[in-house]
């Protein structure tokens, strides 16, 4: 998708800000553009003629305006569409300078990003996008995890960045997994999960580098489904995997923890986390090697469901799923 | 003309105010939207938060034990509980049994009611909330863990561990 611009006259009146509530109210497309003082340097915005200037993202409504054409899709998260919208519940603007000037983005009167680098200014602003989708979805409740489907059921792993959960779900993946997210587990009000599937971003000594699930051969999933475990696991130089089953209420909490929206809607986020957790078990284990442990992770599940078949429901979680799996007392 | 006069407070009153409560099979999660943090009450002290209506006094509460809890009706476990909830802020106004300067410690009772297991006495987990950049980035945040319901974390990985972590009855 592109936004054109037309060009207007140097006539064009003086900007007045628009501050996202603003842009709730007022059709967006038809406010005033013009040049705006930045830090003592003029901008100019200038009236984004085309219709697809916004998009709806996981029940938002993103506005986008620049002062030249630019690929919108390259800020944006997965899981998008163009919308005709007269009113948006986000605003971003984009100023792209010339050869020798710096760019910069807004967001909706704030400047988020300013550098000579245009692909500073994109990764920054999409940063900057994909956390305001995860803090303000109307639909979903965004949880910090990897998230992969197995048998149709999905397994989260919530963690730290840098905690090697990237690393692990390219390794799921290549053992058959369907890929859902490396970043946010997307839950909706009947605790399915949802993806989010951009390219899984992997630390390599070298630096970050994308590497597109078709690339090792894995499919992306396209539903939302049912969680069947949360597993809190963390590389350890001599970590052994050694499950052990959280009681709910500490699942609860440690879900919580990485819960995006917690402060700014508690209620929700609550209701939809345990609407996750109703079918899903949690468990905790310290692993070593990301690839020697992808299949123990996949083989436990495939004993948990046989076990919830049986059970006709949920897995009790104190039986387990064998030894390997004791009950994890916290009291 | 019926008198308006809400009857004296004889016991401990919950807060209900600025909290959401949501119940889960054996736990109640707790969030408290005034500082942001999140409970999780095992069993014991839910019902414990349930019978501090104000009209119900540590005697009472302690009777009801046996019945609801399986627990012997013992006025310490429920001062225990108590503590904990005035600790998270759960309680409202004083509760005058908990500046007694006898108050059991959790050692002590976990020893002295290992016959019913120490997960049977009252405990709480807690943690701050995240702010979104906190859950997003998880470079930089994370409290403790507590197994005594007051331990909490401030969110920069610093934990203010206040108290023992010594009760878990093993």
């Amino acid at each position: 998708m592109t936004i054109s611009v037309r060009r207007l006259s140097r006539s064009t009146r003086p900007l007045i800000l628009h501050l996202p509530e603003e842009s709730c109210r007022r059709d967006w497309r038809s406010m005033p553009y013009g040049p705006i003082a930045c830090r003592g340097n003029p901008i100019a915005f200038r009236r984004v003629s085309m219709t697809s200037d916004s998009v709806l993202c996981h029940g938002l409504r993103i506005g986008f305006r620049a002062n030249r054409e630019w690929p919108v899709d390259s800020v944006l998260p997965p899981e998008w569409r163009p919308i005709r919208s007269a009113c948006v519940d986000f605003l971003y603007s984009f100023h792209f300078g010339g050869k020798g000037e710096f760019s910069a983005a807004f967001f909706g009167g704030e400047e988020i990003v300013r550098a000579d680098s245009v692909s500073r200014v994109l990764s920054v602003a999409a940063s900057h996008i994909e956390h305001t989708v995860a803090e303000h979805s109307r639909d979903f409740v965004f949880i910090h995890a990897g998230v992969i489907s197995w048998h149709e059921q999905a397994i989260l792993f919530p963690g730290r960045s840098r905690s090697g959960k990237s690393t692990l779900i390219r390794e799921l993946l290549r053992c058959g997994a369907v890929y859902y997210s490396d970043e946010f587990a997307v839950v909706d009000a009947q605790g399915r999960v949802h993806p989010f599937a951009r390219p899984l971003s992997l630390r390599l000594p070298s630096g970050t580098i994308s590497v597109h699930p078709n690339q090792i051969g894995a499919e992306t999933g396209s539903q939302g489904i049912p969680a069947a475990g949360v597993i809190f696991t963390e590389y350890a130089a001599n970590g052994r995997w050694r499950p052990v089953f959280l009681p709910d209420g500490r699942v609860f909490l440690e879900l919580m923890r990485n819960t995006i929206a917690i402060r700014s809607n508690p209620a929700r986020c609550i209701q939809y986390v345990k609407s996750l957790m109703r079918p899903a078990i949690g468990m905790r284990s310290p692993r070593a090697d990301a690839g020697t442990v992808a299949p123990s992770i996949l083989r436990l599940f495939d004993e948990v469901t046989s076990e919830k078949d049986l059970n006709n429901g949920k897995l009790n979680a104190a039986s387990g799923s064998g030894a390997s799996c004791p009950v994890y007392g916290y009291y | 003309m019926a008198n308006s006069t809400p009857p004296p407070v004889q016991g401990p009153l919950a807060r209900y105010t600025d909290i959401t409560k949501e119940r889960l099979a054996t736990e109640t999660i707790i969030y408290d939207h005034e500082r942001h943090r999140v409970h999780c009450l095992n069993r014991v002290l839910a019902f414990v938060l349930e019978q501090c209506d104000g009209h119900t006094p540590v005697r009472l509460m302690a009777e009801r034990l046996p019945d609801a809890m399986k627990l012997p009706p013992d006025q310490d476990i429920i001062l225990l509980a108590l503590r904990q909830l005035n600790r998270i802020h759960l309680l409202t106004g004083e509760v005058p049994e908990l500046n007694s300067n006898t108050l059991p410690s959790r050692r002590e009772l976990a020893r002295r009611f290992a016959y019913v297991g120490g997960v049977m006495l009252p405990a709480v987990a807690s943690i701050v909330a995240p702010t979104p950049a906190m859950a997003g980035s998880r470079d930089t945040h994370g409290g403790p863990e507590n197994g005594d319901g007051n331990a909490n974390g401030d969110g920069n990985g610093n934990g203010n561990g206040n108290g023992n972590r010594n009760g878990n009855g093993k």
